[in-house]
């Protein structure tokens, strides 16, 4: 990490006065967070993805964001020398994306919300695929913020869509009526297909 | 990891279809496919039923097994102009029997233009646990005494809304039947109540509920107590107003200006029963943060409606009786330029004359001065096809449109045309036009604007209009989105109904009465449309007395998957494969 961005986080932190704890974010008085920081140099974890490729990320990017690897620092059951800690579920490319996510978010943190949600819209431009990798990698590792922001995005894939699109968008090849019940659904309801 | 072809696991999808609420989008939902359907229908809290009869409890109950909130819908729309008989029908017991037992964790009950027993409401006292909510919207068939069953058993009560029902009033001590440790009152409407409530129950209720925010306080209540009231919720965001005194007094009047002072939060105000134009300016010190007026009752002049309004910078909507003519909507159109729906109604709709200098002119002045106006619902005397035309044009925007004017048949008064053409712009205009209603004199010609330019038209009402039945193919060919059409008095007949049979079905009801539609043509709809109830009205006989060429009284046509209702009185008859025996 360059001067340049320690210098923001502190700034950051100093500025809202907020540590995260177990994934929510909580006042602190900032003299502790000054000590915290003067302790513990901005440190690196490990992260290793299903296809064994290892990624070294701030702690306290993810820290901040993800409530599994909060608590796995907590309480203790990550050593900093040695370990790793291993994701089997979320392979190189999504890790590489939620690790953006946020790295992004926390040091965006002051932006104003119009660049920080074109930011976000740009980020989740992925094929329906890519969405379903980050859903299932954001919520095992429990980022509330980017589960959300997904949730957000596959409700925007469905509302106000014809139902032609939705199948569609969503890949759904057999839609499993029978032809009667498809022909008078297409029927009732002219306008939706 | 080998991946399969993704598809979203249940839980996901079951949570993201929480965030889909509005009745179309989990329509949408529901069709997309099988496994789709099937969470949609366990996890949907909410139904909507615009006709009661569309559909049956068990059905309902089948489909969806967990639902908090109900809302149904009985008498068509005409039933408010008295041209439903009494004991037609839309009999809530049997909804609420079934959802009695299906439902114990039903939150919300929401009727309009239902029968409701006293047993009913019982039912609903015992049977739901967390009952939050009930809305009871021209409803009728209950007295206080259901009330007082509600009152005493249902402990998280949030909403008691009675607008506009018929109930009989034969005590006001339910009132008392709340007990002293409830507290979860959020609204309260009793407007519609003949007779007076205890005032110290209610008094006590309101200033121990801290969230109460609506309150509609009926007639009965008198002037002098309301100060109290509103001391004890200073919280109020809605008030409704009791009747005012029949003479000025001072010592009210400033115990009540202060009282109004004190309510920070009031947004909206209605009541104001016989209110004397000298109490008005009790409520000028709120009127800067008031953005919905309902003065509909209040039978004061045009001064001093011009005083009261010209203060309501920031009002969106006003209801009010035609007191405040042409000057006072010309002021409306200069000061309230947030404004986005204007009723009008008559204060004297029977009368020959006009009693009020009220006419188009104060339509046009509010649709040049409010840029926001989207829903107007006007009664008046005269109108012009100019006067249309302008109000068309400036505001596109418009997406509610009533026009009623009084006398059936008026042309133009300027022209003595038929007013087709000022319609015509209207529907040309208003791209997002969703309900219109028509009066004055029109041809067949104003069904054709209608059914070219009324692409998101979705209820229409006509009465006392066109030439023959190419008015009503107009608007069943041409209109796409239509869900609800209620027509009387036109020259509409067979032609044009059996023509525009399949379009029946996409629709919610057909309304026609004195119209020129034979019982043998609703015979032939019944028969070739089985998902079609064709229900024939007539007070004065079975219909097969009658050559079959004759005339039905009314006719109520609505899609159905419950097939024909069996609650019918006597004087409703079912067209079906069956009616020939069945009349007989």
């Amino acid at each position: 990490m360059t001067q340049l961005d320690r210098l923001s986080v502190y700034h950051w932190l100093n500025a809202w006065c907020i540590k995260p704890v177990g994934g929510a974010l909580v006042r602190q008085e900032p003299e502790y967070i000054l000590l915290a920081l003067m302790g513990s140099p901005l440190k690196k974890i490990m992260l290793c993805s299903s296809e064994k490729e290892i990624f070294s990320v701030e702690e306290q990017v993810m820290v901040q964001h993800s409530v599994i690897i909060n608590n796995m620092i907590e309480d203790g059951s990550y050593n900093h020398e040695e370990s790793k800690i291993p994701l089997d579920c979320v392979d190189s490319k999504t890790l590489k994306k939620v690790i953006d996510y946020c790295t992004h978010h926390t040091h965006h943190h002051n932006d104003n919300q119009e660049d920080l949600e074109a930011w976000d819209a740009q980020f989740l431009n992925v094929d329906s695929n890519g969405l379903y990798d980050l859903l299932m990698a954001a919520n095992y590792l429990e980022i509330r913020n980017l589960l959300d922001l997904i949730y957000g995005t596959i409700k925007n894939m469905i509302k106000g869509k014809k139902i032609d699109e939705i199948r569609r968008i969503f890949n759904i090849k057999d839609h499993g009526f029978t032809p009667e019940e498809e022909e008078q659904n297409r029927k009732e309801y002219p306008h939706f297909y | 990891m080998k991946k399969a072809a993704y598809s979203f696991p249940e839980e996901v999808l079951e949570h993201v279809f929480s965030f889909i609420v509005s009745d179309k989008d989990r329509s949408s939902i529901s069709l997309v496919c099988k496994s789709w359907y099937e969470i949609e229908r366990w996890c949907r809290r909410k139904v909507f039923v615009g006709n009661c009869y569309a559909v049956s409890p068990p059905i309902l109950i089948k489909r969806f097994p967990e639902l908090r909130s109900v809302t149904l819908k009985g008498k068509p729309h005409f039933a408010d102009f008295n041209l439903v008989p009494e004991g037609w029908g839309g009999f809530a017991c049997p909804w609420i029997r079934a959802m009695a037992g299906a439902y114990p964790w039903l939150e919300e009950i929401r009727l309009k233009r239902m029968v409701v027993s006293d047993e009913s409401l019982e039912i609903i006292a015992k049977s739901f646990r967390n009952f939050k909510v009930l809305v009871l919207s021209s409803c009728e068939g209950f007295t206080t005494e259901g009330l007082a069953a509600i009152a005493a058993n249902c402990r998280n009560l949030r909403e008691l809304d009675l607008r506009e029902s018929e109930v009989e009033d034969l005590s006001g001590r339910w009132l008392s039947d709340f007990p002293d440790s409830y507290t979860s009152l959020e609204s309260l409407n009793i407007s519609c109540l003949g007779n007076e409530v205890n005032l110290l129950a209610l008094e006590r209720l309101v200033s121990r509920c801290p969230n109460l925010k609506t309150l509609r306080l009926n007639r009965a209540v008198p002037l002098d107590r309301l100060p109290n009231l509103l001391r004890g919720a200073p919280q109020l965001a809605e008030l409704g107003t009791g009747a005012y005194t029949s003479e000025m007094r001072p010592d009210v009047f400033s115990n009540l200006a202060e009282a109004f002072a004190g309510c920070k939060q009031l947004k909206t105000l209605s009541g104001f029963w016989d209110v004397l134009p000298s109490y008005l300016p009790a409520v000028y010190p709120i009127c800067s943060q008031l953005i919905s007026l309902n003065l509909s009752y209040a039978t004061v002049q045009s001064p001093d409606l011009i005083k009261l309004v010209s203060r309501c910078e920031k009002l969106q909507k006003l209801w009010v009786l035609d007191y405040i003519e042409d000057d006072g909507l010309e002021v409306l159109a200069a000061s309230c330029k947030d404004l986005r729906e204007l009723r009008v109604f008559p204060s004297d709709p029977f009368g020959l004359e006009p009693n009020v200098a009220l006419t188009e002119q104060g339509l046009v002045s509010v649709s040049e001065g409010c840029p926001k106006l989207q829903s107007v619902l006007y009664f008046c005397r005269q109108m012009s096809n100019a006067a249309l035309n302008t109000i068309a044009r400036n505001r596109p925007n418009l997406t509610r449109f009533r026009l009623c004017i009084i006398e059936p048949r008026s042309p133009d008064y300027l022209t003595l045309q038929p007013l087709d053409d000022g319609f015509g712009a209207i529907v040309e205009h208003c791209k997002d036009l969703r309900r219109l209603s028509l009066s004055g004199l029109l041809t067949d010609r104003v069904f054709g604007y209608i059914g070219t330019y009324g692409k998101k038209l979705e209820m229409l009402s006509v009465a006392f209009a066109g030439d023959s039945d190419l008015g009503l193919h107009h608007v069943l060919s041409g209109c796409d989105n239509l869900r609800k059409l209620e027509i009387r008095d036109c020259p509409f007949g067979d032609k044009a109904l059996l023509a525009n049979a399949a379009k029946l079905e996409t629709m919610r009801s057909l309304w026609m009465s004195s119209c020129s539609v034979s019982f043998g043509a609703c015979k032939v709809l019944g028969q070739k449309m089985p998902r079609l109830n064709v229900e024939v009205m007539d007070e004065s006989g079975p219909p097969d007395s009658r050559p079959e060429s004759s005339p039905v009284e009314k006719l109520y046509v609505y899609r159905t998957v419950a097939g024909p209702r069996l609650d019918m009185p006597g004087f409703v008859w079912t067209m079906d494969d069956n009616s020939a025996l069945r009349i007989s």
